[in-house]
């Protein structure tokens, strides 16, 4: 997913509006906040249509503004506060609009992400790793329940567990993949 | 409140949360930053999961098309894709179904073994005093086991290992179900297949990690008891009531379906352990451990060298350092990745401690006997260092309070023997031990898969 917005056609012609310093300086800057940025919109917003709506919007709002940008402060906490207002603007996500609506709960979320996300980076890489071991039940599990996006009645109903089984189970993978990544961080180097 | 927090974001995750519920939890993160911040940190991990696995399962999907694609390509290299017609396609694409649905049809006419050969999800990994026609390699599917007497030892395709006493009845229902008719089981999930679940008369026993046994009386009643972990019972005239069983717990279901509590005791599985870790024989001084004491030092004994299985099979997610693949070779290396399974073998005599015969004491003993594995040994481990290194890879730190655990090896009349057979299955050990030292072998096993397969290719 990540990478996505990055170079659709309507960020290239705004992206015509700035001088081509500018345009590049914007291009490495969003290309490197951009991942975090998808991931904080889809941590609140279920519906990935919408997901896709908001970033392609954050970054547009971005780019309109990139001469109000102060280089000298980080750009992701400045890209997720943009994005925090396209998410309040949002109407159309109906799994999670109680708590998208609740702007002291989204300001402080907001505040919090951009102060862990960038530490925990060295996680995403050794994450591929341990997924990519995954066997059995956990394996099938992640899967439907990442890629398919069902949640554990539905994957419950598909293998003759019952949901609190699968709860469970999802637990029990998300403490082994944390372990998984902590060693391999301790391995290979990084911060956990 | 913390535990209702903790459901509530458990169920924020699943997408569960109705507007009460995310009020409720936007309250309580607005006014506990320190659980904002731990709700936030879970967020990101949720979302690198997703990509995680968005990536990993797109790479799958890339894979199984990749032969397909091959094809494609070549057709548009000799010019013919562009040549083709709507109504080409759609006479070509009626025709390919009709195809389809008349090999499909032939194929269920003519071929039913060999679709339910293909829906195998398990194989006999071991048999020991054999009294039916069940042979090693044995691919097995949904079907009924009868098992008169002796031990089958069975492994799923997702590495759960199920050890059958008889007399015993055993239905293999679908990959992770299974019911118990009679007999006695013991099962061992490991991470990665938990929700493993085995039906006996009056309940459903689902695992959730761990490893747990089953005795199935003729008179209908059952006993469950969880060696390591957790397992959920469900009594069926319990009214679903689910009831966690942990380590060292034990549960009685009678025919009735009444339950009651019972005593946990593992002497009745004591026969099935051997060949439930891998151990297909031994001589001379082995002798299988008790599965407590946990602490290594209080296994202790003047005349057996304890075999400890260490653990469950695992993927190495780090290389391992071994100091001998054979007699006599040099220091190696496994890779990280290999499926292995690790045994301490341990001769620790009962005054190591020095408590009775007093510290300044040379007590030598000398010891041996011969073990066989049902799978080829890969590395040895024998030198103190290297046990201890190893120690937290397998050994979840029970070997605390042991000292001098490494062999010596070399030319002294006094020195250790080691010796592994040529089908690398069969280690036999002379040790000499004096005062207050131990002597360890940690021995690492093939424990891929594709083994029990490999083996009745070979017999073929």
């Amino acid at each position: 997913m990540s990478g996505e917005y990055t170079y659709s056609p309507l960020i290239k012609v705004c992206a015509s509006l700035l001088e081509e310093n500018q345009q590049i300086r914007f291009t490495k800057l969003w290309t490197s906040a951009q991942p975090s940025v998808n991931q904080y919109v889809a941590s609140l917003i279920r519906d990935q249509s919408t997901v896709r709506d908001i970033v392609q919007n954050t970054s547009l709002a971005l780019l309109r503004k990139f001469s109000e940008y102060d280089d000298s402060r980080p750009f992701l906490p400045w890209a997720l506060g943009v994005a925090k207002f396209e998410i309040l603007g949002q109407k159309r996500d109906l799994a999670r609009n109680r708590i998208t609506c609740d702007t002291d709960f989204l300001e402080q979320y907001t505040h919090a992400w951009a102060e862990v996300a960038p530490r925990m980076s060295d996680e995403a890489t050794a994450l591929r790793h341990c997924v990519a071991g995954l066997e059995g039940r956990a394996r099938t599990i992640i899967k439907l329940r990442y890629t398919e996006e069902l949640n554990s009645k539905k994957i419950a109903r598909q293998l003759s567990l019952t949901p609190a089984n699968v709860r469970a189970i999802l637990k029990r993978t998300r403490d082994a993949l944390r372990r998984c990544v902590e060693k391999q961080i301790g391995l290979f180097g990084g911060s956990a | 409140m913390k535990g209702e927090i903790e459901s509530l974001i458990e169920q924020w995750f699943d997408g569960e949360l109705d507007a009460a519920q995310q009020d409720e939890l936007a309250d309580w993160l607005k006014k506990h930053p320190g659980d904002m911040q731990k709700f936030v940190v879970a967020n990101v991990r949720d979302q690198m999961l997703r990509d995680a696995a968005v990536g990993e399962f797109m790479a799958d999907e890339v894979r199984e098309i990749t032969p397909a694609r091959s094809a494609a390509s070549r057709i548009k290299s000799q010019g013919l894709r562009n040549r083709w017609r709507p109504t080409n396609r759609i006479i070509a694409t009626i025709a390919a179904l009709a195809a389809c649905l008349l090999i499909s049809f032939i194929w269920y006419q003519g071929t039913e073994p060999e679709i339910r050969k293909m829906e195998s999800f398990s194989s006999v990994a071991m048999i020991q005093d054999p009294a039916g026609n069940l042979k090693i390699g044995d691919r097995l599917g949904a079907e009924t086991l009868e098992i008169k007497s002796g031990i089958v030892h069975l492994l799923f395709d997702d590495g759960v290992e199920v050890t059958l006493q008889g007399p015993a009845q055993y239905r293999l229902i679908a990959p992770g179900r299974t019911q118990l008719v009679s007999g006695l089981l013991t099962a061992t999930v490991p991470p990665g297949a938990e929700g493993f679940r085995v039906d006996t008369p009056t309940a459903q026993v689902v695992d959730l990690g761990t490893a747990f046994g089953i005795e199935q009386r003729t008179d209908g009643t059952s006993k469950v008891s969880v060696f390591d972990g957790e397992v959920e019972v469900i009594g069926q005239k319990d009214s679903g009531r689910k009831r966690l069983l942990t380590e060292g717990q034990a549960i009685q279901l009678a025919a009735n379906g009444k339950v009651s509590e019972a005593e946990f005791s593992t002497s009745q599985f004591e026969k099935l352990w051997p060949i439930a870790s891998g151990i297909a024989g031994s001589s001379g001084a082995f002798e299988f451990a008790p599965r407590w004491p946990r602490k290594l030092r209080h296994v202790e004994s003047d005349t057996r060298i304890f075999v400890l299985p260490e653990g469950y099979a695992k993927r190495l997610v780090e290389p391992c350092q071994v100091d001998m693949t054979k007699e006599g070779a040099s220091a190696s290396v496994i890779p990280a990745g290999k499926r292995v399974r690790s045994f301490l073998l341990q001769f620790n005599p009962l005054d190591s401690g020095g408590k009775q015969q007093g510290r300044n004491r040379k007590n030598f003993r000398r010891i041996e006997g011969s073990i066989t594995f049902d799978r080829p040994v890969i590395g040895l481990i024998v030198e103190g260092d290297t046990l201890r290194k190893t120690d937290e890879l397998f050994s979840l730190k029970r070997a605390g309070g042991l000292f001098g655990r490494g062999l010596e090896l070399g030319p002294s009349r006094l020195a250790d023997e080691i010796s592994l057979s040529k089908d690398r299955r069969t280690l036999t050990l002379n040790l000499g031990v004096s005062d207050r030292l131990n002597d360890h072998v940690r021995v690492i096993v093939d424990a891929e898969f594709n083994y029990v397969k490999s083996t009745t290719q070979l017999k073929e």
